[in-house]
Order: C-alpha cells, then structure tokens, then sequence
C-alpha cells in the first residue's frame, strides 16, 4: 500500500521519492551503485529504518537491516511481498469459498 | 432508507452479541433520542434481554402471550432508562414462535421502534424473527467461524424476502489478523454499519446489568452505538457535553443500586 502523507515518503540521495515496498524494490533494482551504497553500509541503514517506522513492517526491517549485499537485500523485500501476497490471496480464497458453499444454498 | 418500524436483531451464531446490541441500541434511542422504544425477547429458549437490564425474574413475560394466555400489553414493563421491555421466561417452556409477528402488529402504532432480540439457532424462533421483523440488523465478528454463520443469516434473509439494514461487526479488537468490515461486507454483499471494539466496560456494565451506553456514556464504544441508534431512525448523532452525561451516569447508577 502507498503512502498519503508526503511528509512520510523516502527521499533517496538521487531525488527519488517512495512511496511504498514497491517503490522502493523497484528503485533498489535501478539505482547506480553510489546511491544505493550512500543508504546501506556499514554505518547505516535508512532503509531497514523507514521499513520499521513508516511501513510498520518490523519483520522485513530486522531482515534488511542484518544484510549488506544488495542482491540479497532484494530477494528478502521479494519474498516478502510475495508472501504478503500469499496471505492475502489465501484468505480470498476462504472467503470466497465460504461465499460458494452457503450463498447458493 | 426510511426509517422500518421492527427491527430484528439476529445472527445464526450464539454469543456474538445481539442482547448486548438490542439492549444498548433500546437504551439509546430512549435516553438519547427520547424515542419510544420498545425493546422484545424473542430468543425463546435462552431469553437473557431482562438479565441484560437488570429485570432478574420477570413475572409477566413473552411466553404466556404466544400461547394466548394473556394479552402483549401485560408483558410490558416501563423500564426507568426509558425504554419498554417484553422479557422471555427465565425457564422457557415450549412456545407457538410464529404467532409473534401477529402479537406484535398493534404495538407498531404505540412505538416509534421495535427491536427485536432472536435466537442464534435456525429454527422457527428465528424464523419468527424475521418473519416479525420489517427489517434486520445481522450481527458479526470479524472471524471466519462468524463470517460464515453471518452468510447463512443473510443468505436465509434474502430467501425470507426480509430487508437487511445491515451488519454490525462486534467485538473488533483492531489486530491484523481479523477480517475487516470491508472484507465482509464483499463477502456478504451487505454494508456494515458500524464496527464496536472488543471492550472490557461492555463485560463489566453487563455485571451491572446495565447496557454500556448508560454506564460509560463517554466510552468509544457508547459513542459508535448512539451514532448507530441515529442512523436507524434517521437522525444525527450529538454528543452531548461530558459533564450532563457523567451527571445522568451518576444519577442511573444511584437508581439502579437502590433497585437491587
Ligand atoms: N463489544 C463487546 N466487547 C466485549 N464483550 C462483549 C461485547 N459485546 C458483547 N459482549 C459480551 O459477549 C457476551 C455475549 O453477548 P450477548 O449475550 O449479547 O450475545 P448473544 O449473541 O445475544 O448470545 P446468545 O446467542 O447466547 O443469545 C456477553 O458477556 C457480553 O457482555
Ligand atoms: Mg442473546
């Protein structure tokens, strides 16, 4: 899901604003080396940072924070948004089922 | 949508809420909208509306009227929140449920609203409901289990040709992994008309035996059931200022202790 608030979006050293997990997987795919590695290295993480406090999602914030490589990096912010996009099929699926097996009773 | 008449209160799963929502929508609509309400128990096999009011043991009640042993109009009690109450029998014993559609017709001119409390069983007491009803407010939990019950109620309904008002999901406590009221209203194809948080002032009015919109009238939750009591008959919710309605929660408090 995107952000509203302006206020809230990641503003990345390339001038680059995210909005959301996508908007940022997406960029971290595209951005040259220099931009990427001015927010992850050793000394930071403003992403693992932002996952946390903006996005709420302190599982995908521990993980990013703990990695440095960047193909890495990606493939855990892909995992996670396809597990996401597991649950949230999975409960489509319940409901819809439950909706076939009474409502046409 | 005009404003119906008969409401009932139903859903095809015990102990999701209705009493609590009959109970509190009654009090309501007198206390806060000097509506005249009528408030009926037609759960008739585990009729608890009274115990929900403080009305233990009920000597007139439903049950004698279904059978034609007397007339609705001795079932009555005036409550002093404001509102009218007809109780089930404590110790239910075998009732014609169908005659209560007919039982309750000449009281539609005496009331500006009816609710109706029903059973969660689906049998000829709910029937009776929705028979009796112009028009029915599901109730829900935003869970699987009750989602699905919650179906079956609208899907019965539906065949019934009774109008659903909608559904008020209870009992919400905000977690990630509840449904949400945009989930079942899809699911159902009804709209939500309000969600009330899981709260511990309900469990604890309930001790008192007095409807939470009346013990903690400045509670989240007492605030989204006025509003949802407006929305039935029509009319839009103002608070009223915290120091009248802590003085009124005193004053009820004192009465309904001198009672016990
Ligand atoms: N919003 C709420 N938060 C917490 N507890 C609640 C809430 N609403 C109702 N309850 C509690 O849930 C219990 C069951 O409520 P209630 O008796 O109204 O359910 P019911 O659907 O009428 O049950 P039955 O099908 O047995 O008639 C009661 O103890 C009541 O106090
Ligand atoms: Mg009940």
């Amino acid at each position: 899901m995107a952000i509203k608030n302006s206020e809230q979006y990641f503003h990345t050293c390339d001038n680059t604003e995210l909005k959301s997990v996508k908007d940022m997987l997406a960029w971290m795919r595209e951005s040259n080396d220099d931009s990427f590695f001015n927010h992850i290295n050793s000394k930071r993480n403003d992403f693992a940072g932002w996952i946390s406090t903006i996005l709420k999602d302190n599982v995908l914030a521990k993980k990013i924070d703990k990695l440095k490589d960047r193909e890495e990096i990606i493939n855990a912010i892909e995992e996670r948004i396809d597990y996401k996009n597991k649950k949230k099929n999975k409960k489509k699926n319940i409901i819809s089922k439950l909706k076939e097996a009474i409502m046409n009773e | 949508m005009n404003s119906p008449k008969i409401v009932g209160v139903v859903a095809l799963k015990g102990g999701v809420g209705k009493t609590t929502v009959v109970a509190n929508l009654g009090a309501a609509l007198a206390d806060h909208y000097n509506k005249k309400v009528l408030i009926v128990d037609a759960n008739f096999s585990t009729p608890h509306l009274g115990l929900h009011v403080g009305l233990v043991n009920p000597k007139q009640n439903l049950h004698p009227v279904l059978s034609d042993d007397y007339s609705i109009y001795e079932a009555i009690y005036q409550h002093e929140l404001g509102f009218h109450i007809i109780p089930g029998k404590l110790a239910p014993t075998e009732v014609n449920a169908l005659a209560l559609k007919e039982k309750l017709e000449p009281l539609r001119e005496i009331y500006d609203i009816i609710i109706v409390d029903s059973s969660p069983s689906l049998n000829n007491e709910m029937a009776a409901t929705m028979d009796a009803s112009d028009e029915l407010i599901v109730v829900s939990s935003p869970d699987y289990p009750t989602l699905s019950s919650t179906l079956h109620a609208v899907n019965l309904a539906k065949k019934q040709n009774t109008v659903i008002r909608g559904i008020v999901l209870n009992k919400v406590r905000r977690k990630k992994f509840e449904l949400g009221s945009k989930d079942i209203a899809e699911a159902s194809e009804v709209k939500v008309l309000a969600s009330l948080p899981d709260s511990l002032k309900v469990l604890s009015a309930t001790a008192k035996m007095v409807p939470v919109v009346i013990h903690f009238p400045k509670e989240e939750i007492s605030h989204i059931y006025k509003k949802l009591a407006g929305s039935i008959i029509g009319e839009k919710y103002k608070k009223i200022s915290a120091k009248k309605s802590k003085k009124k929660a005193t004053l009820l408090k004192k009465n309904t202790k001198r009672k016990d």
